[in-house]
């Protein structure tokens, strides 16, 4: 599959440009937060939506973990993935860096790592304008299978997947994916859907959702 | 409920003075609340816990053992729009905050205290030991706590702020026994919109090649899913 996409490099739906946009400064900060104020106030109007609230959430408070280890290589065997992992940011409107290279796997440095506090999130791509990309076949995945994510240190997580979704791009669930969880998590992320040619762009995303095997 | 128990605390703490406190903060321009904006130009989380909380002094003042928060944020900083679901886990007790709700971001750094500029609704108990709170602000924002200056502290911020250095802010909750914080982390930018991981080599209508580069150079996105941050998304590629 690899050998396919040698040297294109040239994904239309993959264009990751600088880091974070810049912005005027923050100010100066000169007044004192909270804390030991004698007084108390109101906290009006409670209201919400709680069905638009992100993940699950336990009832009892789960231990916050530390920290994880940068990961280095995810393995999928129900689909004969190995791959190395590049690192991924953000480009310059926001949105996730994706791999330049179509054979290339990628995980966002700024979330979680394996084996510590909340997500971490791998990306492929599902094709290139060519052929088959790395995560061609991540739409084989069903709720069980194994994927196992192994760090810098040699260390080997095993996550089990819990759930596999298609989500409009319009729509995508930021939260549930990137959001910070006190828990170890595990995402892969690909393209579905219809795919738009005067766009260059799939229409969706396949997140497939993953936690660590008990 | 807590609601109700706000207001008990209130009288009890002197109705006469903590209302006239409330008053005389009150901005004359305050946040409305929006519905959803289509698009954003960014998306922050916080993982928030009880021994990040720092007090006026600087110093570490641990929040509510065991508890734990979630805060997640997407902006779109052209309207000035936050949206917002916090998810408070094994909090109790009622709110308590000189501010105008008690669940904040601040401007500050880890380890260090810094006023509150945007007051968000304080999040509801949902009978499972989780409080949440979800929906969107639009500003200019207020947060009913004066400044030295007399202004107040969310006169002139904007959300750009946010965007140009997420680590300067935290989200926290203040409650009656933890008054410097019950949780608190600090913000960390994450993605905002979907994840661009294919180019159409095997969709079924295959497009040219050349037409799709060509498109995507041009930033032409005529996809009804497609979102607006798409759009600029166009910029030569690079390894990070």
């Amino acid at each position: 599959m690899a050998a396919v996409l040698a040297g294109t490099g040239l994904l239309a739906g993959c264009a990751p440009g600088a880091d974070v946009a810049a912005g005027p400064g923050a100010g100066a900060t000169t007044v004192p937060g909270e804390g030991g104020s004698p007084a108390p106030s109101g906290a009006p109007a409670p209201r919400g939506t709680p069905s638009a609230t992100p993940g699950p959430a336990p009832g009892a408070a789960a231990p916050v973990l530390a920290e994880g280890v940068v990961p280095a290589r995810v393995d999928v065997p129900a689909i004969d993935l190995s791959e190395p992992l590049i690192d991924l940011g953000l480009d310059g409107e926001g949105a996730m860096e994706v791999p330049v290279d179509a054979d290339d796997v990628g995980w966002f440095t700024g979330g979680g790592r394996p084996g510590g506090r909340g997500p971490t999130v791998i990306a492929g791509h599902v094709d290139s304008t060519t052929g088959p990309a790395v995560f061609f076949r991540l739409d084989e995945l069903v709720v069980g299978d194994e994927v196992t994510v192994t760090d810098v240190e040699g260390g080997v997580v095993r996550y089990t997947v819990t759930e596999v979704i298609d989500v409009p791009k319009a729509e995508f669930p930021t939260a549930r994916v990137f959001g910070a969880q006190p828990t170890d998590q595990l995402r892969l992320v690909t393209c579905g859907g219809a795919f738009d040619r005067a766009s260059g762009h799939y229409e969706e995303n396949r997140v497939v959702f993953a936690e660590p095997v008990a | 409920m807590s609601k109700q128990r706000v207001i008990r605390t209130l009288t009890i703490g002197g109705v006469t003075a903590a209302a006239a406190t409330l008053l005389a903060a009150a901005p004359a321009a305050a946040e409305t609340e929006v519905p959803e904006p289509s698009t954003f130009t960014s998306a922050f989380t916080v993982m928030a816990t009880p021994d990040q909380v720092i007090n006026n002094d600087g110093a570490v003042a641990p929040g509510e053992p065991g508890a734990t928060g979630t805060f997640d944020f997407r902006i779109n900083s052209d309207t000035e729009v936050i949206c917002y679901d916090i998810t408070l886990s094994g909090v109790t007790g009622d709110y308590q905050s000189p501010a105008k709700t008690a669940t904040h971001i601040h401007q500050a750094v880890a380890g260090k205290p810094g006023p509150p500029r945007i007051s968000f609704p304080n999040p509801v108990d949902q009978g499972d030991g989780t409080r949440t709170s979800s929906g969107c602000l639009q500003g200019p924002f207020t947060t009913g706590v004066t400044s030295d200056a007399g202004a107040d502290t969310g006169a002139g911020f904007t959300l750009a702020q946010i965007e140009a250095d997420p680590a300067g802010f935290t989200g926290d909750s203040h409650t009656a026994a933890f008054s410097a914080g019950v949780v608190r982390g600090q913000l960390t930018q994450v993605p905002v919109g979907g994840v661009a991981t294919g180019a159409g080599g095997t969709a079924q209508s295959a497009p040219d090649a050349g037409l799709a580069l060509g498109a995507g150079a041009l930033g032409l996105v005529g996809a009804a899913g497609a979102a607006a941050w798409v759009v600029s998304r166009r910029r030569v590629a690079q390894e990070s």
